[in-house]
């Protein structure tokens, strides 16, 4: 009984994980159509390099700059859609819309660290 | 105006004429100025981000009446023993030679916002045509009957880092076993919500390492609850049982007078002998921020939520703990935030840069434990005329250590970053 519960909801959350995985792979698709804006991206990187240092340098915190922009964009919808859980990360990307995401990840692809 | 009369000077000297073959004198006149007062989290970052992203089209000066700058921020952790003074200390030289910032060393007495100038102590005069008041706080030593100035350097406060900070390191290290610690906490407005408590928890932490069971530490607050209470609560049952006495004004009945030369704390209920005594006062803007008239009644400067502009003077842009920033909290994080936003808008007031809506945000880590940290944070855009918290989370109780110990290095991955965002 307690198995054949755990295999049902094992399955459910399978297929969960499938649906989440397919609807941010089409999120970031769509987003990387986008034509980002890179004044706009500069701005709002304002808000990451408090904890994401521009120089790269990490301790306890990964480093971002210079991350390709397809990799950022998917990590930031990650977090949107709850596949990755990290409260600071989560309240962040919640008030992010496609184009701020665009222009984020454009801007830390142009980075050097 | 000032934009005007450069782009009407380049066009007067034709395209092909570049800024750099005019005369230096010319130059440096031509260019719209920002003054800063404070270098702190709030005025350091506003310079820097001026700066920075002006491309020396804005002649910036950064006051600041330290050499170097000591953060409150991690002081708590100076004082658990998991950093050096020396490691929260830092100096305003990068920001001089990466970006061009005129760092003045001295305090600014008065601002003359008619002739939009300010004047230092020694006398001298810095005209702007924009200005940023970024002082932190001032504590209100007489919002606790009986302490002072004076009474201050038996009784530290050190809600100003640097020097109380050290006196009340050296004081804790001094308390021996069966000896007591007594607080007295701060009454709303007051910088960094959480920060009294995760002092008791590195009051606690030192007692403990040293192997103490006698000991204890009282805390008089005024308020009837405070910043992250369970967690703190739950953090000092498990680490430091029976060692941490919190008293909220319905138990302890009023704070009646403090006697720093006898160690005692003195309430309705009862009074609380201490060998050491950290007193934390109400607190305002700092003074410059009321003699230049920029601040209501209670002492605090009111902003615009979409710009960080002075809503009293238009050429006067007030940031970090010194402003009534709506639903964000006096912290080192926030005034980071808050600079990156004024500092956009100064650059579309003054040049054609272009502005962008506002976007807050904040976070502040607490220690309560080796390997045992917390946080609350929240993102916060403008609404309704203030700033207004949108998203937030804060740490829940029984979290596993694995998480906690997680949250700490974050802390410290975040101090690295805004160290660096701020001074280099
Ligand atoms: C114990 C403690 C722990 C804290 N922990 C945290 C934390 O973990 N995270 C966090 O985000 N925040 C924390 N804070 C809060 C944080 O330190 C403050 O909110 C932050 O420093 C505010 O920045 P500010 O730039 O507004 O002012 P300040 O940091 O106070 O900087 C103002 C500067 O201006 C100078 N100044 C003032 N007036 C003049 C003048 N007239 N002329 C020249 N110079 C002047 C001051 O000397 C100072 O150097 C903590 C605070 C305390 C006390
Ligand atoms: C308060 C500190 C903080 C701020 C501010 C912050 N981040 Fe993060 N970020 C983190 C932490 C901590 C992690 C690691 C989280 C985890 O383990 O999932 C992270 C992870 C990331 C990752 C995944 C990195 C990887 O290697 O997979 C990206 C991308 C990222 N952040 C982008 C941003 C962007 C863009 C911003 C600004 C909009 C930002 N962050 C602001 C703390 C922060």
């Amino acid at each position: 009984m307690v198995a054949s519960l755990a295999a049902m909801t094992a399955v459910a959350s399978g297929t969960e994980e499938d649906s989440l995985r397919a609807e941010a792979d089409e999120r970031v698709a769509a987003i990387l159509k986008l034509s980002p804006d890179p004044a706009y991206g500069a701005y709002l990187a304002g808000d990451c390099a408090t904890c994401h240092r521009a120089s790269g340098g990490s301790d306890g915190i990964p480093p971002i700059a210079g991350l390709p922009a397809d990799y950022t964009v998917n990590a930031l919808i990650e977090y949107k859609l709850g596949i990755r859980e990290n409260e600071v990360m989560v309240v962040r990307v919640a008030r992010l819309g496609d184009a701020e995401i665009a222009a984020l990840a454009a801007h830390f692809a142009d980075q050097k660290p | 105006m000032n934009g005007l009369t450069r782009r009407q000077f380049g066009l007067l000297l034709g395209a092909g004429a570049s800024t750099l073959a005019m005369p230096a004198y010319l130059r440096a006149q031509d260019k719209p100025r920002v003054v800063v007062i404070g270098g702190g989290p709030g005025g350091a970052t506003v310079a820097k981000y001026v700066a920075k992203d002006s491309a020396g089209a804005i002649d910036v000066t950064l006051i600041n009446d330290g050499e170097t700058f000591t953060t409150c921020f991690f002081s708590n952790l100076y004082l658990g023993d998991f950093r050096t003074f020396e490691s929260i200390t830092h100096s305003y030289d990068q920001l001089a030679s990466a970006y061009g910032i005129n760092k003045v060393t001295g305090r600014a007495v008065s601002v003359d916002r008619e002739a939009k100038t300010v004047t230092l102590a020694d006398g001298s005069t810095v005209p702007y045509d924009r200005l940023v008041l970024a002082p932190g706080i001032d504590v209100i030593y007489d919002s606790v009957p009986g302490y002072s100035e004076e009474a201050a350097e038996i009784a530290p406060h050190a809600w100003k880092a640097g020097a109380q900070t050290q006196l009340l390191k050296e004081k804790l290290d001094a308390v021996e076993d069966g000896q007591n610690i007594v607080m007295v906490a701060p009454p709303n407005p007051y910088r960094c919500p959480p920060g009294p408590y995760e002092r008791v928890s590195m009051f606690a932490h030192v007692l403990k390492k040293k192997g103490f069971t006698q000991s204890k530490i009282f805390v008089i607050d005024p308020k009837e609850t405070f910043s992250k209470q369970a967690l703190f609560t739950e953090g000092w049952e498990k680490h430091y049982p029976g060692m941490v006495e919190w008293y909220g004004p319905d138990v302890h009945g009023g704070l009646k007078s403090v006697d720093v030369a006898a160690g005692t704390v003195e309430t309705d209920l009862d009074t609380f002998e201490g060998a050491l005594l950290n007193i934390i006062p109400a607190q305002r803007a700092g003074a410059i921020a009321i003699d230049a008239g920029v601040t209501n009644e209670a002492g605090w400067a009111p902003i615009d939520a979409g710009s960080m502009r002075s809503t009293i003077d238009e050429a006067i842009y007030v940031i970090g703990d010194a402003s009534i920033a709506g639903d964000m909290p006096k912290s080192g994080f926030s005034a980071n935030s808050q600079a990156k936003v004024a500092a956009l808008n100064i650059r579309a007031d003054l040049t054609d840069a272009q502005a962008f809506p506002a976007r807050y945000s904040n976070t502040c880590w607490s220690l309560i434990e080796t390997d045992d940290g917390v946080k609350v944070g929240a993102q916060y855009e403008p609404q309704d005329g203030k700033i207004t918290a949108l998203d937030a989370f804060v740490s829940q109780p029984g979290e596993s250590a694995e998480l906690r110990k997680e949250t700490y290095e974050e802390s410290i991955g975040w101090y690295s970053g805004i160290i660096e965002d701020t001074f280099a």
